[in-house]
């Protein structure tokens, strides 16, 4: 087995950044930081409690579960990175890198699943996508089989000093969901009295 | 009976078998159109998401100051419009995405726009050709 020891990964994102920077999986916890130093994350090796691999929209994420319950999410890695980075967390944090496998199927019908602060849409037992219940500005009931939730839309004062990039990027305002069946009391008397007539057949 | 019919007419769709096989341009956090594999994938807080296009009811595109929105609607069951034989899911009391919507300054909204258009029209053309040589 080799001893622990630091390695950087140049151009990945912090979370939803549109800023890629450097990160450092060092013995003692990780360091993220883009090029101008202007946005730094340190995250201490103590805090982790589990490690995720996936494939997400910019090539696969690394996932950091954290203990407080939180996750931090670093996007950008190559796929045939993943041995490397794998290795240094078995060394490092003596973590297994686990790779999580996401529905590509392209169907809209699953379920949804709330998972800590996470709104979870799975399509036969694989996530097709995730809404942090953070970024929901409004949520509301379109009609008793409708939920209608409305997206807080990216802090642009966060971009104010550079160019801003955000402003061409497709942002997600709006997103409904249709979930049969939540009709309760009336249906269930409904459903009662057709099973009677049926029994009276 | 109703249900019978439904199965009977769900035809098994996948856009992509394994994740290797989503596109290259879905990094850029945008709407892609995949003609080839009849998919349009939506950046979804940081994931690529694929949509097949039998899942597809309409798109919508309206023009507010700067911004151009797109309205992507699904079909999903207890929907008025919808005829029982579009009706592509295997699971009708499942949970749905019905809409999404999304809005930028990016001209190339509008082509991503009459792609999507053009790949239904395709694929009702299509599903139209193939419920001809069964019958």
């Amino acid at each position: 087995m080799s001893e622990p020891r630091s390695k950087q990964f140049e151009n990945i994102f912090y979370g939803l950044s549109n800023t890629p920077g450097i990160l450092k999986l060092a013995p003692s916890g990780i360091g993220w930081k883009t090029s101008d130093s202007e946005n730094i994350v340190t995250i201490s090796a103590e805090e982790f409690k589990k490690m995720q691999w996936m494939r997400v929209a910019r090539n696969y994420q690394l996932r950091i579960a954290l203990k407080n319950g939180n996750a931090a999410r670093f996007d950008g890695f190559n796929k045939d990175m993943f041995d490397a980075v794998r290795d240094l967390i078995r060394t490092n944090y003596k973590l297994q890198l686990e790779t999580k496998d996401l529905s590509v199927r392209g169907w809209n019908w699953g379920k949804t699943e709330f998972q800590g602060s996470q709104l979870l849409f799975n399509i036969n037992n694989k996530t097709a996508f995730e809404v942090p219940l953070s970024q929901v500005a409004n949520s509301n009931l379109a009609n008793r089989n409708e939920v209608n939730i409305e997206f807080t839309q990216p802090d642009t004062t966060e971009e104010s000093q550079g160019k801003s990039k955000k402003s061409s990027m497709h942002e997600l305002v709006e997103m409904r969901f249709y979930i049969p069946g939540t009709m309760i009391v009336k249906d269930e008397n409904e459903e009662n009295e057709k099973k009677e007539e049926g029994e009276e057949e | 009976h109703q249900t019978s019919q439904r199965e009977a007419t769900f035809r098994k769709f996948e856009s992509y078998k394994r994740d290797t096989a989503l596109p290259k341009e879905v990094k850029e956090l945008k709407i892609v159109v995949d003609q080839r594999n009849e998919t349009i994938i939506l950046p979804v807080f940081g994931l690529a998401v694929p949509f097949h296009i039998s899942t597809l009811k309409n798109v919508n595109k309206t023009d507010e100051g700067e911004y151009t929105y797109l309205r992507i609607n699904f079909l999903t069951p207890g929907q008025a419009s919808g005829k029982k034989e579009d009706m592509p899911f295997d699971d009708p009391n499942a949970n749905f995405v019905r809409a999404v919507t999304y809005r930028s300054i990016d001209e190339n909204l509008s082509e991503i726009y009459r792609k999507i258009v053009e790949l239904k029209k395709t694929a009702a053309k299509k599903e139209a050709e193939r419920k001809e040589m069964s019958d």
